[in-house]
């Protein structure tokens, strides 16, 4: 039997400020998307089951074009039967009568499903709660199990090692310890995470399906589930459609944009970012204050080589003012002028980069 | 640097002017209107081209303002002096730039001088732009009182006292901040920040909807959270209705079985109890139709003896009947004891109620016994249906092929037919030509003779007997051969017929077969199987019937036996075995048959008991001469006792006459009957109804709770419900429409806050570097003057000394700063000069003008033109100012123009 376990797809969310209008657009399609692609990969695949471990949705009322393509899609797959259980966004109440027949819910207490043999006789069981505050406490001694059946259990919350009081969404993995859990399928952390339950089974967070924001940068996707004799191996399968980078490049003791820009290009290429991604830029280290360091210039000659980026100047520039003793030009005297004021280091640097700049004949309209 | 000639071509008015310079003072002293102006301009056009050539005004533009009148050549030449070289400068220009021919010539040699564009060359000499040219060493009359610093000017002083070139760069630095400050301030509406910040303004404005719309979906949410609520609720009602329904009905038809039911064991009980009621009117023993018969015969035979009123002994019938019964009855039991038997009888008949549905009915038994007969006995038997089955099966396979066969024969002997008729045809044909033949032959042979004859013509004779002969030969010879048609066809004629014989044979066979299989399964039984059946076997239609009988009727012994074994395991049947074993002991020391069915040994007994007492009454009669009186006595005794033996309770003793009183009985006789029939039929409607109840149990267990809903009410209520979430449907559908919308707003408005968001991030930004470039600025200049007071001592001594030899007085009162802006202090306060008369203005930019020459100047002086610098002041300063003039020409040469002797 093979299943697919994914989780925080966040449909109809608010994207990353970042990304400009159209873009944005084009994300919130891209993402919903996601969704039938999932379904193709399961077709491929001869995937059975698809487990939806909350958060399919972002918020209390999504538009119907979301709705109609996630129902439609599980429609179009009545071979697949989809488990689907609602996280702390997932508020939104559809009506049971479109609710497609192959797609089953949870509720506030356990509720479990038989999902098949392993192929050697021994039952698939799916076990599944919805979490608040008046059952996390008690969820895991409610729990009955089989020893000898195959156990997946799915939730939606913060795993942790420790009980923190009965706050809603935690779930205190110690707790479901020799519940004979051969794996438990976790949403709401939106990196992929595996470990130990107890010698029998583990705990796993698939992450989300796609990044929204550069706060969620790495890898995607989902986890494929096997039945292999008593034992279910878990592999973990990249799928979002662009990935997110937030790159940190040092240009230290560099001087020019050719030069800035050639590391920036360098410094992607090595982080594998290719044409479809979003990346984040951030130019740290330290410069000389009369680098030319122009983010306007560099957002511009790379905005068409990636989906978006956006390149930010972070670098320090510390003026070495005594180098400047003795220099008697007009640059000088500014430095000289520039020394006495009160402001940080970096505002310094700043503005003798203007000075310089505008000594140069640059224009220095951003 | 000095000016050795100049010559004029044509240079707007000035045409053909040729003048020399000397060293020191050079006054031209002309009427206002000859070219002062002009010739200043001139020079100054010599060594910096034209102002203002972009121009369209023919004043500022000075290419077409000092465009000779008079059309000719345009221009014309300077000999100069300057690092002690001479040089001729000569131009020519055009109606643009790129008409003009200027040329620099060593003026010895008249050598071209490399490097140096002619069409500029004053930068080059005089080391300042032409801007720079015009505030110091050129004066002229318009802007004499002009004395700011250019570029050049604060360049070329700081280049004098050692600072560096980015000076030069100062102001366009300065240009460039102002410009960026502007194109980005927050202070005015073009600027990106204002514009930013009137974007964010829109923004806040659109978002200012959000908490309304916020309002509106949530309200909405609301909604539709009790619409969804109230429609799942209605669901809910929906299938606990129809479940109700469900229950319902099959409660209601459960409740009706169960009454019905209740119905049909009421009936059965009431049937019991007037069968009971009947049984006792008669005491419990009721008369066979053969007893009444009996009964009236004798009623009859005592009526008829008292009619005879003749002493008769035994009549011939009851002398047979008496020995028939001695016959049969050797030993001859005790009406009493036959009177236990039948109570023996009556607990065994309870033990088998007791034991419930296995007991076999009376019917039931009859059927097994003759089961056991046939099958039982008959360990073959099942082979042997199953091969008489068999049998049946190719009996009707043979008849088919039969059938098959005669269609066939059918067939073919029509065609058979059809060809012999068809054969005959032709024979007859043939034998119609062989006739015309012999007829023909025989004309030709009586022609023949004729001829011979009577013609004595033996030719002809031969001739006409020559063909007559072969005719006739013909005749007899010409017969078709013997056809033999059909011949195929015939022999599978042949051929099908034996196939049916065979068919017809082994098919009678088979019949026999069975029927002999069924006569001997039937025979094994006839001793106690007294049903009808009719046996005829001839057109083989009882035959399958019977044996489909014979199978069931096998299946029902299987089933019966089951029971009866069943039935012989349970506890009581032993008891029961020994009951009967006793009855049927008894009955056949009697010298009774004793029944095979245990059901019918009751009335064995009763038979027994008759056959007893009519036994002893007919010996009773035979054994004495009676009397007719005695006779009677008997008859009527034996009457009485046997009408009593049937009406132990009497109920006949009301009734007069022994005909009434049997009549009596046959009535309650008929009665018991009916009420046994009319308890079969109330038993056999209860089992039926009992048996296609499913759950009796349940069903008699079920009891009303006083809350039931009829299925109609249950379809109302079903009814409503859904109605009411067809309104709710509809209005949701409505609601969600408006969420939809309200949805596609909050999400511009999303957009619309992640625009602000954006904005915000690019004014934070666009702030910091605003405040960055204003600052940056305010660096710079502070710089820039920090710098120029180094060199601005040496500019205010240089003002002091022009400005006292000027006015007399001290220059305390003036102020240059680091800009060379000049300020005067007046009442106190320093004020710009611009405040202060022309002629003050004039002052001092003649001082400033010669302060920056002086400065700038330090070896190699520059020749300086003044075109009446002192038309606006008074007559103490001018002369001041003149004295200043040849002072000054003491170091500079001077080319001094004026209209007024006064200022000479």
């Amino acid at each position: 039997m093979k299943l697919i376990h994914m989780a925080d797809l966040h449909l109809d969310s608010k994207l990353d400020a970042n990304l400009p209008k159209d873009k944005v657009g084009i994300r919130k399609n891209e993402l919903l998307h996601n969704f039938e692609r999932v379904f193709e990969y399961a077709v491929e695949e001869k995937v059975n089951v698809v487990l939806i471990a909350g958060d399919l949705f972002d918020t209390g009322r999504i538009t119907r074009t979301t709705r109609d393509v996630v129902y439609e899609t599980v429609r179009k797959h009545p071979e697949i039967q989809v488990y689907y259980l609602r996280g702390n966004h997932d508020s939104y109440q559809a009506a049971v009568e479109d609710l497609p027949e192959n797609m089953h819910l949870f509720a506030e207490t356990w509720a479990s499903y038989e999902l098949g043999d392993n192929g050697s006789g021994k039952k698939v069981m799916l076990y599944g709660i919805e979490l608040d505050r008046n059952n996390t406490g008690v969820a895991s001694a409610a729990l009955h199990t089989q020893e000898n059946d195959i156990n997946i259990v799915m939730l939606h919350g913060q795993q942790t090692e420790y009980s923190a009081g009965d706050q809603a969404e935690t779930i205190h993995v110690k707790k479901f310890a020799s519940k004979n859990i051969d794996y438990m399928a976790l949403g709401h952390v939106h990196k992929y995470q595996r470990d130990e339950i107890d010698s029998r089974g583990i705990w796993c967070y698939p992450g989300c399906l796609e990044g929204r924001g550069f706060d969620e940068p790495g890898e995607h996707g989902f986890v494929v589930l096997e039945t292999e004799g008593n034992k279910i191996k878990d592999t973990f399968v990249p799928f979002a459609k662009r990935k997110i980078f937030d790159c940190k490049i040092d240009i230290s003791g560099l001087k020019d944009a050719i030069e800035i820009s050639d590391k920036i290009s360098k410094a992607l290429k090595g982080e594998g970012c290719n044409g479809d991604d979003i990346l984040k830029v951030t130019l740290t280290g330290e410069v000389d204050p009369e680098s030319d360091i122009n983010t306007s210039y560099l957002n511009e000659r790379f905005k068409n080589e990636y989906f978006f980026i956006k390149i930010k100047d972070d670098t320090r520039s510390r003026i070495d003012f005594s180098g400047y003793d003795g220099d008697l030009s007009l640059k000088g005297e500014a430095v000289r002028g520039i020394a006495d004021l009160d402001m940080s280091d970096e505002r310094k640097s700043d503005i003798l980069r203007i000075i310089t700049r505008a000594l140069n004949g640059e224009k220095l309209e951003r | 640097m000095k000016i050795i000639r100049i010559h004029i071509d044509n240079f707007g008015k000035l045409s053909g002017l040729d003048k020399d310079f000397s060293e020191g003072m050079n006054s031209i002293m002309e009427d206002n209107g000859w070219g002062k102006s002009t010739l200043c301009s001139f020079l100054r056009v010599m060594f910096y081209g034209f102002e203002g050539t972009s121009k369209r005004d023919s004043v500022q533009n000075e290419r077409r303002r000092y465009t000779p009148w008079n059309n000719q050549t345009f221009g014309g030449s300077v000999e100069f002096e300057a690092d002690g070289k001479r040089y001729l400068l000569t131009r020519t220009f055009g109606k643009k730039d790129s008409e003009d021919v200027s040329d620099l010539k060593y003026a010895d040699t008249k050598l071209p001088v490399p490097s140096i564009d002619a069409s500029c060359c004053g930068m080059k000499f005089f080391e300042m732009d032409r801007e720079s040219f015009s505030h110091s060493a050129f004066i002229s009359q318009a802007q004499s009182n002009v004395y700011s610093s250019t570029d050049g000017i604060s360049a070329k002083i700081s280049n004098l006292y050692g600072i560096s070139a980015d000076m030069s760069n100062y102001d366009s630095a300065i240009t460039r901040l102002e410009e960026a400050i502007n194109a980005m301030t927050p202070r005015r509406a073009t600027g990106k920040i204002a514009r930013t910040k009137e974007q964010m303004d829109s923004v806040k404005g659109v978002l200012l909807q959000k908490a309304t719309l916020d309002d509106v979906m949530k309200k909405y949410q609301s909604e539709e959270d009790a619409f969804s609520d109230e429609f799942n609720g209605l669901r809910k009602s929906i299938d606990e209705t129809k479940i109700l329904r469900e229950r319902m009905g099959t409660f209601h038809t459960m409740i009706e079985k169960k009454e019905k039911i209740l119905t049909l064991r009421e009936d059965v009980r009431a049937n019991e109890e007037i069968l009971k009621n009947a049984r006792d009117v008669l005491g419990g023993v009721i008369p066979s139709d053969e007893d009444l018969r009996r009964l009236t015969a004798e009623n009859d035979a005592l009526e008829h003896l008292m009619g005879q009123h003749e002493n008769a002994t035994l009549t011939d019938e009851q002398k047979v009947r008496l020995e028939e019964l001695e016959k049969i009855h050797t030993v001859v039991p005790d009406t009493e004891e036959i009177d236990r038997m039948l109570v023996v009888t009556g607990r065994a008949e309870k033990l088998k109620e007791e034991m419930g549905k296995d007991a076999l009915s009376g019917a039931e038994e009859k059927k097994y016994l003759i089961g056991e007969k046939r099958y039982g006995e008959n360990p073959d038997f099942a082979d042997k249906l199953s091969k008489a089955n068999k049998n049946w099966d190719e009996y009707i396979g043979l008849q088919k092929t039969v059938k098959e066969n005669t269609q066939e024969i059918e067939n073919l002997t029509e065609t058979i037919n059809d060809q012999e008729a068809q054969k005959d045809a032709r024979a007859k044909k043939a034998k119609k030509t062989r006739g015309k033949f012999i007829l023909f032959a025989v004309i030709l042979i009586a022609a023949a003779g004729y001829m011979f004859v009577m013609k004595h013509s033996t030719g002809g004779a031969i001739g006409l007997g020559i063909p007559a002969l072969i005719l006739l030969v013909l005749g007899f010879t010409f017969k078709k051969k013997e056809e033999v048609v059909c011949l195929e066809e015939k022999k599978k004629v042949k051929a099908l017929e034996e196939d049916m014989q065979y068919a017809n044979s082994k098919s009678d066979g088979m019949i026999k077969r069975i029927v002999d299989f069924l006569k001997e399964t039937e025979e094994l039984s006839k001793d106690i199987d007294d049903s009808d059946r009719d046996h005829d076997y001839s057109d083989g239609k009882s035959v399958r019937a019977d044996l489909v009988v014979m199978k069931r009727e096998y299946e029902e012994y299987l089933t019966l036996k089951e029971r009866y074994d069943k039935f012989r395991e349970l506890g009581q049947y032993e008891e029961y075995d020994v009951h009967l074993n006793k009855v049927r002991e008894f009955l056949a020391n009697a010298g009774c048959d004793v029944p095979s069915s245990d059901s019918e040994l009751d009335d064995a007994l009763h038979l027994l008991r008759r056959e007893i007492l009519e036994m002893n009454q007919l010996r009773a009669a035979a054994g004495s001469e009676m009397s007719f009186e005695e006779r009677v006595a008997l008859d009527r005794n034996k009457l009485v006792s046997d009408i009593k033996s049937f009406d132990p309770k009497g109920i006949t003793d009301s009734i007069e006459g022994y005909a009434d009183k049997i009549d009596a009985i046959r009535s309650a006789q008929v009665k018991v009957r009916t009420s046994e029939e009319n308890l079969t039929k109330a038993q056999k409607i209860l089992k039926d109804m009992e048996d296609q109840t499913e759950n009796l149990d349940e069903v008699m267990a079920i009891k009303r709770m006083g809350d039931e809903i009829s299925v109609e009410e249950a379809d109302e209520r079903i009814a409503k419900y859904m109605e009411r979430q067809q309104e709710l449907a509809e209005k949701m559908n409505d609601l969600s429409a408006q969420m939809d919308e309200t949805a596609r707003q909050l999400e511009e408005l999303g957009e619309s806050e992640a625009e602000l968001e954006r904005l915000q991030e690019s004014y934070d930004e666009d702030m910091k570097y605003f405040d960055d470039l204003e600052m940056a600025k305010k660096v710079l200049e502070d710089a820039k003057i920090s710098l120029q007071k180094g060199y601005l001592a040496p500019l205010k001594n240089a003002f002091d000394k022009y400005y006292t030899k000027l006015t007399g007085e001290n220059a305390d009162d003036v102020m240059i700063d680091a800009r060379y802006d000049i300020s005067i202090k007046r009442e106190g306060q320093y004020r710009d000069p611009s405040s202060l008369s022309s002629g003050y203005q004039d002052l001092i930019g003649l001082c400033m003008r010669m302060a920056y020459v002086d400065a700038m100047f330090k070896s190699e002086k520059p020749f300086l033109v003044f075109d009446d610098p002192f038309v606006n002041l008074d007559s103490d300063k001018t002369a001041q100012g003149m004295e200043l003039l040849a002072d000054i020409s003491k170091e500079y040469q001077i080319v001094y123009f004026t209209c007024h002797a006064s200022r000479t």
